[in-house]
């Protein structure tokens, strides 16, 4: 579980950094997702999930 | 059990105790300590070469850095971490793995860079029954669908990060059509496919999907096929692809014109410092690092990292800074018997990371990884507030 943090690149001086904007607390790999249903899923690849709205 | 220390493992050893030298008497006093006895023995899977060796150099900084700190010792037992260069090659991850674990008789292994070299060790070490430290290498299915005891991940997994930034774009940044490029292997499908997940969820259209190869030496031929008929372009280019890939987005005229955003480790700051940062300015990622962060334990990590390094820690070096203090906490946890492998996950031993917080659960009675272990009720209804 951890922290997800939305970071835009900020150009300071010359130097790009991560500025934090916005921050999720504690994700975990299921998001709000039921594990069991998530994991009868199969796992994210290449045509998964498929591309519903490419023409 | 014979003890073999290679020239590498010899130089690394030296290093490191030449560092934790100048930490104060409190180390060089544990470091008195551990003389005589057993070194615990950390086999350590970089990638240093290769399309991703500037992240993968940041692995083994990162990890480095906390062992100097500890004087190079754990539970009175001096360490020594054998590195092995994989190259971000699956077929040599399987090798350095063999190698590290029959021949070097490693204690604990830590997982190569890339997802794929991940999936490529798995069999082998849920066969050989050696504990391994997940800190970076994030293919989803090690702690989901072909989880094992063995595999022990304080890092992440590739759709994670993705899920509510999906669900944030759509809903915060309200764009509708997004076309993805990412890298053409299992990272680049996860990481992807979590955020076609939630984005799609949220009313948003995912409407052209590219993948390019790991390594691909000229980005011209992808970037002229984005559509431009969408709100943003969502990418996840890995190592140096990243500073190829967006050198391309900006000579080609979509900088400025189609908001970029990506996968966290498009603009980690290991590929930060090799970007012109007319390319980066803007970019939206997420990730659970920012070298940025303004939290005390993040920014004393990354002070200590900048005055040993003179750069940015990267998310490369940061979970590899945990994730030694991970195994730390599990050496002495265990009183230092780490050539005990019953006893090497007994009841848990909470520890929190020293830089991001909120990683919240030790190693566990079941030996299930970190991320498996935590209950989906836990985290209702708090993933959501706001800090800026």
């Amino acid at each position: 579980m951890h922290n997800i943090y939305i970071r835009k690149v900020e150009v300071r001086g010359g130097h790009a950094q991560n500025t934090v904007i916005y921050t999720f607390h504690n994700v975990s790999q299921f998001w709000t997702f039921s594990p069991a249903a998530f994991l009868a899923q199969p796992v994210y690849s290449r045509d998964y999930p498929p591309c519903r709205y490419c023409a | 059990m014979a003890r073999t220390l290679t020239r590498r493992a010899l130089l690394t050893r030296g290093a490191l105790l030449a560092g934790a030298a100048a930490c104060g008497l409190g180390t060089l006093r544990s470091l008195v300590y551990a003389q005589g006895r057993a070194p615990i023995r950390i086999g350590f899977i970089a990638d240093i070469t290769g399309t991703v060796a500037q992240s993968g150099r940041d692995m083994l900084d990162g990890f480095q850095l906390y062992l100097a700190e500890k004087g190079s010792a754990m539970a009175g037992r001096p360490v020594d971490l054998v590195v092995e260069d994989a190259a971000g090659v699956p077929a040599n991850a399987l090798t350095k793995a063999r190698k590290l674990v029959e021949q070097d008789r490693v204690h604990i292994l830590t997982a190569p860079l890339l997802a794929s070299e991940g999936y490529a060790i798995r069999d082998y070490i849920a066969e050989r029954n050696m504990p391994t430290l997940f800190a970076v290498c994030s293919a989803d299915d090690l702690t989901q669908r072909k989880r094992a005891p063995v595999i022990i991940r304080t890092g992440w997994s590739s759709s994670q990060p993705s899920h509510p930034f999906g669900e944030w774009v759509a809903k915060t940044l309200r764009y509708k059509r997004v076309a993805t490029i990412g890298s053409d292997y299992a990272f680049g499908y996860e990481v992807v496919g979590g955020f076609q997940r939630t984005f799609e969820q949220s009313g948003g259209q995912v409407v052209q999907k590219i993948w390019a190869p790991l390594g691909t030496p000229d980005y011209s031929p992808y970037v002229t096929q984005i559509r431009r008929d969408v709100d943003a372009v969502f990418s996840i280019p890995v190592g140096a692809d990243a500073i190829r890939f967006t050198k391309a987005y900006r000579q080609y005229g979509l900088k400025g014109r189609i908001p970029l955003i990506g996968g966290g480790v498009l603009m980690d700051e290991s590929l930060l410092r090799g970007m012109d940062p007319a390319d980066a300015e803007g970019t939206i990622t997420a990730l659970m690092w920012s070298a940025a962060l303004p939290t005390p334990q993040a920014q004393r990590f990354v002070a200590a990292y900048r005055a040993k390094y003179q750069k940015d820690p990267s998310y490369y070096a940061e979970t590899n800074y945990s994730g030694a203090q991970w195994i730390h906490a599990a050496v002495e946890h265990i009183d230092g018997k780490v050539e005990d492998r019953e006893g090497c996950c007994g009841p848990s031993a909470p520890c929190s990371s020293p830089t991001r917080r909120e990683v919240r659960c030790g190693w566990t009675s079941t030996r299930t990884s970190c991320t498996t272990s935590t209950s989906a009720k836990s985290r209702s209804g708090a993933a959501m507030r706001r800090t800026r």
